[in-house]
C-alpha cells in the first residue's frame, strides 16, 4: 500500500464518517447531550416542502438617488445665482426675491437621469461659473462635463452612485429585518438578493401571522426622539423584585442583571426577551409602576478600540419620556460628517416644524440624553450639549473610542435615522405562500420520484458493468451521503427544485464513472494488463471530468446568483453535487480499485 | 488478451460512423430546428408563467366527493373577479393539479391563475386619495403602496383620536366599495409589536397551551384595544382586503364544507415580472459566455465558436419547445436551461478532449479521421450518460407532481438536443475553423501542419 493509496482512503473514509455524524441529527431524535453540542444543525426543507410564506420586494434605489440629484439641483441653482451676483459686485445676502430669481432665470437647470443634471445657461459669459469649486461647496460627489458651449452637465461619479446604492439596499434590509423580529417569529430568513432586492423567508405561519407581516413588512419603522428621564427612577429599588423574578424563572432570566447608573439602575441582559418580561411582570404587579415612562432597549456592542473587535454586546434598558418629543417626520435627512477635528459626526436637519420643536428640546434639556429611537428600540442615547436651533443639529459620537470605531458607529446611526422613512420605494416582487399539506405531498413526490430515478440509474449500471457498477453504485450512495451532509453543514435548506437537482447530479455524476469505465475498456481492448488499463482510464479522464464539472459549475453559479426561494435551494444542491461528485468519482472509486489491484484480487476485469 | 474481459455494449467499439461527411445534413437539421424555434418565438411566443407577466396563482383545494369542474370554477371565479373589480376582468385559467405519485389521494386540486393582482382600480386609489385629503385637510399625504398591494398610508398634518379617525377611513372604503378593510395606526403598531412578542415567549419560553396562548390573546387583545381608545395619531394605515381572500370567500360560499381551503398561493407584480424573465434570459447568456471562455481558456479558439453555437442551439430548442407546445414558460424553465447547458457542455467537452488527445497522438492523420474517430470512441459513453440522466428527468415527470413537470420536460427536452448537438454541431464547427485557420496559415509556409494541408 503506497501513500497515495493512503490519502485516498483517508479522505473517502473521513469524509463519509463526518457526513454521517452530520444528518445524525436529522434521523435519529434522542441523542446524548454531548453529541448535539457538537452536531446540532439538522438537514431543513424549504418553504415550498415544509410550508410557510415567502416575500420578496425590490428597492426601487433609483428614484432614492434620483431625489437626491433633486437636491442638488436645489441647491445649484442658489449657488449659481449667488456667484452670479458676486461678478456683479451684488451682495447676494440682502437681494430682494425678485431680484435673486431674476439672476436665476440665467440658468435652467434639468434632470435627465437619475444621476445627471443639465445645466444650461443663457448667456454664454456665465459658463464658467459653474466650476469644480463651485461644486465643492455643495458636494464632492458630482463630475462636471462640458455639453457644448453653453451647457455642462453634472453628474454623480459611478462609484458614489454604487456607494448609495449599496447603502440604501442595506438600509432597507435593515428596517425589514427590524419589521420581522418584531414579530418574534421562528427562524424568519431575511437577505439581500439578486441586484437589489430583498428576500424574506418565513416558515411555519398562522393566517393571522401572515396578515400582520403582509401588512407590516414594507412599512417604515417609526423614528422617534425621546429624552432619557433622570429624575424617576424606576428600578433602583426593584432589586428584591429581581432576585425573586430569577428564582421563578431560573431559565428564562440567566443573564438578567441590576446595574446602578448615573441616570437611576438600568437592567442589562444578553436577551432582550429577559428585559421585556421582566419590566412586564413589574408592570403586571404594579400597573402604576413606571406609568409615566417608556422603557427603551438598547443593544451594546462594546469593541477593542485597537482590533476593532467585538469585547461584549448585550440589551439594556433606558427610562424614557412616553411622549415622543419629534418624530421621524421632522427630520428632513441625516448624513456622515466631519466636526472640527475630522472626527466624524452625524449632521441632522429638520423641516421647519422640527426645527422649531428641537429648538425648545434642547434648551429645556441641556445636559441631558436623547434617545434616537426605532420603535422601541434605543439606537443611541446622545448628550445635549447646548441648545440648537436653526434646525440643524451635530451628534457627536463616544470619545475616545478609535476613528475607525467611531466612524461605522456614526454611519450606524445615520443609517438609522434615515430608516424612519423609506428613502427608497419597496416594491412587492412576489408573495409566494404554501399551505403545510401540499408541501407535505410535495415532499412525498419528491421523494419518489428521487428513489425511482435513483434505483433505475443503480440497476442500470450493475447491468452494464457488472463489478464495476457495482464500485460506481457505491459512489453514488457514497455522493449522496455527501451531498446531504455539505446540505446540512450549509445549513442549505432542500426545496423541491433541489431534489430534482440531486437526482439530476447523481445522474450525471455516475457519467464521471461510466467516461473512466468506457475508457478502461479501450485501455483493456488495446490489450493493456489491468492495472494499466486502470492507471490510464483515470489518469485520461481526469481532466475531462474537472473540465466537464467546471463549466456545469459556471451554469449553476449564475443560476444562483440569479434565483431566489426554491430554485435558489436547486442551484445549491446542483454545486454541491458537482464538488462530491468529482471526489466519488474519482477518488472514492479508485480506492476500491486499488485495493482489488494490490491484493491480487482483480485478474479479470469486470467493467 | 482481449477475449479474457467481456463486456456487454450497446455500440461496437470497432464502429467508425462518419459522422463529419455528414455535417450538411446536420447542419440542416439544426437550421431546420433552429429556425423552427424561432419562428415559433417570434409569432406564438412564450406562454409565459406568472413568474414573468404577473398575476395570482392560487391552488384550491375540495374533497373527492365534490362536484367541481374546471369550467364550473372558472366561470364562479370569472363572476367574483367581475362583480369584486366592477369591470369584465381578464380571463382566468382553470386547470386541474396533480400533486404527484406520493401526494396524498383524499383530495382533488385545481390551480387558479389570473392576472390580476389587486383589488383596487389606479382610478378607485386616486378617488380615495381625493376624498381622504378633503376629509382630513390639504396638509393631509396619502401614499398608495406600490402596485400588487392595496395598502394606503396616511399621514395626517396633526394627531387626532384614533378610534374615530379608524371610523371615518373604514367609512370612507366602505363607500367606495371596499367593506372589508384592515385600518391601523402607527401607535397600534408599536403596541402590536409588543403583543405579538410577548405572545411568542409565552409559546416557546413558557411553553403555554394553545387554549391558553388563546386566552391570552384575546386579553392582550382587549388590552390593546382599550389602550388605543384614548391616544392620538398621526399615522395610519389602510389595508384592503386581499385578492387572495375574496376569491377563496367565492369558493367557500359556493362550495361549502367540499372546499378545504387554499393551498397556496402566489402573486407576483406585473412591473417587475416582465424584468424577470429578460434578467433570467441575461443569466442563461452570461452562462454561456463564461464557459465558452474557459473553453478558449483551456483549449483554443477554434474550439469556442462550436461550443458556442451547441449551446445556443440547445438553450433555443428548449425554449423553442416551450413555446411550440404553449408549455408554462416559468422560472423554474430557466434552471432548467441552465442545467442543460450545464449537461450538455460537459458531452462537448468529452468529444473536444478526445479530439485534442487523438491530434496529439496521431499526428499527420487528416482531421476528418481524428474527429470522428474521437465521437465513436465516446459514442458509448455519451448515449449511457444520455440514457442515465433520461432515466432521471422521466422518473421526475412521471412521478414528481405538477410543480416540477415543467421543470422535467424542459429536461428531457435538453438531453435530447444537447447529445445531438454535442456530437453534430461543437464537433464539424470545429473542423471547418480548423480549415480556414490552417489556410490562412498555409501562406506562411515556415509552418509543417500547414504544409500537410
Amino acid at each position: 500500500m503506497d501513500k497515495k493509496f493512503n490519502w485516498k482512503v483517508w479522505t473517502t473514509v473521513g469524509f463519509a464518517v463526518i457526513a454521517i455524524l452530520q444528518l445524525l441529527p436529522t434521523f435519529v431524535p434522542d441523542l446524548p447531550d454531548f453529541y448535539t453540542n457538537l452536531f446540532d444543525k439538522q438537514l431543513s426543507y424549504g418553504l415550498d416542502l415544509k410550508g410557510g410564506l415567502e416575500l420578496r420586494y425590490t428597492v426601487d434605489y433609483k428614484r432614492a438617488i434620483g431625489d437626491n440629484t433633486l437636491r442638488l439641483r436645489d441647491g445649484l441653482t442658489e449657488r449659481l445665482g449667488e456667484a452670479h451676483a458676486k461678478t456683479k459686485k451684488l451682495d447676494w445676502a440682502t437681494l430682494s426675491q425678485a431680484q435673486k430669481d431674476e439672476i436665476q432665470k440665467r440658468f435652467d437647470i434639468t434632470r435627465i437621469d437619475f444621476t445627471t443634471l443639465n445645466v444650461a445657461f443663457e448667456n454664454k459669459e456665465d459658463v464658467e461659473l459653474l466650476n469644480g469649486d463651485l461644486m465643492n461647496t455643495i458636494s464632492g460627489d458630482f463630475n462636471i462635463a462640458g455639453a457644448g458651449d453653453q451647457a455642462k452637465r453634472v453628474s454623480m461619479s459611478d462609484k458614489k452612485v454604487l456607494e448609495l446604492k449599496k447603502t440604501i439596499i442595506e438600509q432597507t434590509l435593515q428596517v425589514i429585518r427590524k419589521r420581522v423580529d418584531a414579530f418574534g417569529l421562528v427562524e424568519p430568513d431575511v437577505r439581500h438578493s439578486g441586484d437589489a432586492d430583498v428576500d424574506l423567508q418565513l416558515p411555519g405561519l398562522s393566517d393571522r401571522q401572515m396578515r400582520m407581516v403582509r401588512e407590516r413588512v414594507g412599512q417604515a419603522a417609526q423614528l422617534t426622539f425621546r429624552m432619557v428621564v433622570r429624575e424617576a427612577k424606576p428600578f433602583d429599588d426593584k432589586s428584591p423584585d429581581l432576585q425573586a423574578f430569577k428564582a421563578a424563572n431560573a431559565e428564562q432570566a440567566k443573564t438578567l442583571a441590576l446595574v446602578p447608573g448615573s441616570a437611576g439602575a438600568y437592567l442589562r441582559a444578553e436577551k432582550k426577551s429577559e428585559l421585556v418580561r421582566f419590566v412586564r411582570s413589574l408592570q403586571e404587579k404594579d400597573p402604576a409602576w413606571g406609568a409615566n415612562l417608556m422603557i427603551g432597549y438598547e443593544f451594546i456592542e462594546n469593541k477593542d478600540q485597537l482590533t476593532g473587535q467585538v469585547t461584549e454586546k448585550y440589551w439594556r434598558t433606558w427610562n424614557l419620556t412616553q411622549r415622543a418629543e419629534l418624530s421621524g417626520d421632522n427630520l428632513a435627512r441625516a448624513n456622515l460628517g466631519f466636526g472640527e477635528k475630522g472626527e466624524p459626526v452625524v449632521n441632522l436637519e429638520f423641516d421647519a416644524a422640527g426645527g422649531r420643536i428641537f429648538g425648545d428640546l434642547t434648551e429645556k434639556n441641556v445636559g441631558n440624553l436623547m434617545a434616537i429611537m426605532l420603535d422601541e428600540d434605543v439606537s443611541s442615547a446622545p448628550v445635549i450639549r447646548e441648545p440648537i436651533r436653526g434646525g440643524r443639529a451635530q451628534i457627536t459620537l463616544g470619545k475616545g473610542a478609535s476613528a475607525q470605531v467611531m466612524q461605522e458607529e456614526a454611519r450606524a446611526l445615520v443609517t438609522v435615522l434615515n430608516n424612519g422613512a423609506y428613502k427608497a420605494p419597496v416594491i412587492k416582487v412576489h408573495d409566494i405562500e404554501v399551505g403545510p399539506s401540499l408541501g407535505a405531498d410535495a415532499v412525498a413526490s419528491g421523494l419518489l420520484s428521487m428513489a425511482v430515478g435513483v434505483l433505475l440509474i443503480i440497476a442500470f449500471m450493475i447491468f452494464y458493468y457488472r463489478q464495476g457498477g457495482l464500485i460506481a453504485d457505491f459512489a453514488l450512495l457514497l455522493n449522496i451521503l455527501l451531498q446531504l451532509g455539505l446540505l446540512v453543514a450549509f445549513n442549505a435548506a432542500l426545496t423541491l427544485p433541489g431534489m430534482a437537482g440531486l437526482a439530476l447530479v447523481t445522474a450525471m455524476a455516475v457519467d464521471a464513472n461510466i467516461l473512466i469505465f468506457e475508457r478502461i475498456r479501450e485501455e483493456l481492448r488495446l490489450g493493456r494488463s489491468v492495472r494499466a488499463a486502470v492507471e490510464l482510464g483515470y489518469g485520461h479522464a481526469f481532466w475531462t471530468i474537472f473540465d466537464s464539472h467546471l463549466t456545469a459549475g459556471m451554469a449553476g453559479l449564475v443560476l444562483m446568483m440569479y434565483s431566489s426561494g426554491a430554485i435558489y435551494g436547486f442551484a445549491v444542491t446542483l454545486l454541491i453535487g458537482i464538488v462530491t461528485s468529482m471526489f466519488t468519482s474519482i477518488v472514492a472509486t479508485r480506492v476500491i480499485y486499488d485495493y482489488l489491484l494490490d491484493h491480487g484480487k482483480l485478474k479479470h476485469l469486470s467493467v | 488478451m482481449q477475449q479474457q474481459h467481456k463486456h456487454f455494449t450497446l455500440f461496437n467499439p470497432d464502429a467508425n460512423f462518419d459522422f463529419v461527411g455528414r455535417r450538411r445534413f446536420f447542419y440542416a437539421l439544426t437550421g431546420i430546428g433552429m429556425l423552427v424555434s424561432l419562428v415559433s418565438l417570434s409569432t406564438i411566443g412564450f406562454n409565459k408563467g406568472i413568474d414573468f407577466k404577473g398575476g395570482t396563482k392560487l391552488i384550491v383545494s375540495f374533497t373527492n366527493e365534490a362536484q367541481v369542474t374546471r369550467v364550473g370554477l372558472r366561470a364562479d371565479m370569472e363572476k367574483a373577479l367581475t362583480a369584486a373589480l366592477g369591470h369584465e376582468a381578464g380571463q382566468v385559467e382553470v386547470q386541474e393539479f396533480d400533486t404527484g405519485s406520493g401526494g396524498s389521494r383524499d383530495r382533488q386540486h385545481f390551480v387558479v391563475v389570473t392576472e390580476v393582482t389587486s383589488l383596487v382600480a389606479k382610478k378607485a386609489k386616486d378617488t380615495l386619495k381625493k376624498q381622504i385629503i378633503t376629509a382630513f385637510g390639504p396638509n393631509t399625504m396619502v401614499n398608495w403602496a406600490a402596485e400588487g398591494e392595496d395598502r394606503a398610508d396616511i399621514q395626517l398634518a396633526e394627531k387626532k383620536p384614533i378610534p374615530a379617525t379608524y371610523e371615518t377611513l373604514k367609512k370612507m372604503f366602505a363607500d367606495a366599495g371596499f367593506p372589508q378593510v384592515t385600518a391601523s395606526s402607527g401607535v397600534e403598531q408599536v403596541l402590536d409589536n409588543e403583543l405579538y412578542r410577548q405572545l411568542e415567549m409565552s409559546q416557546t419560553e413558557e411553553k403555554k397551551t394553545q387554549t391558553q396562548l388563546a386566552t391570552e390573546e384575546q386579553n392582550l387583545r382587549a388590552a390593546k384595544v382599550q389602550k388605543l381608545q384614548t391616544e392620538n395619531d398621526m399615522n395610519y394605515t389602510v389595508v384592503v382586503q386581499e385578492f387572495r381572500s375574496k376569491l377563496e370567500n367565492t369558493v367557500r360560499e359556493k362550495y361549502g364544507k367540499a372546499f378545504i381551503g387554499v393551498e397556496s398561493s402566489t402573486s407576483v407584480s406585473p412591473s417587475v415580472a416582465g424584468d424577470m424573465l429578460a434578467q433570467g434570459l441575461v443569466a442563461i447568456l452570461y452562462s454561456l459566455i463564461g464557459i465558452v471562455l474557459y473553453i478558449v481558456l483551456r483549449f483554443d479558439v477554434r474550439y469556442a465558436p462550436g461550443a458556442f453555437i451547441a449551446l445556443a442551439h440547445d438553450v433555443l430548442l428548449v425554449i423553442g419547445a416551450f413555446s411550440l407546445a404553449q408549455v408554462k414558460f416559468s422560472m423554474p424553465v430557466i434552471a432548467a436551461v441552465l442545467t442543460v447547458a450545464g449537461y450538455s457542455i460537459t458531452d462537448t467537452i468529452v468529444v473536444f478532449d478526445r479530439i485534442r488527445e487523438n491530434q496529439k497522438q496521431f499526428p499527420g492523420v487528416p482531421i476528418e479521421t481524428v474527429i470522428n474517430a474521437a465521437i465513436n470512441s465516446t459514442m458509448s459513453r455519451t448515449v449511457l450518460t444520455s440514457l442515465t440522466t433520461m432515466l432521471v428527468s422521466g422518473a421526475i415527470f412521471l412521478f414528481g407532481g405538477g410543480l416540477i413537470r415543467d421543470f422535467a420536460f424542459a429536461m428531457v427536452i435538453g438531453v435530447i438536443v444537447g447529445t445531438f448537438s454535442s456530437i453534430c454541431i461543437a464537433s464539424p464547427i470545429y473542423l471547418f475553423l480548423h480549415h480556414r485557420m490552417e489556410k490562412k496559415a498555409s501562406v506562411t509556409p515556415s509552418s509543417p501542419a500547414a504544409a500537410r494541408a
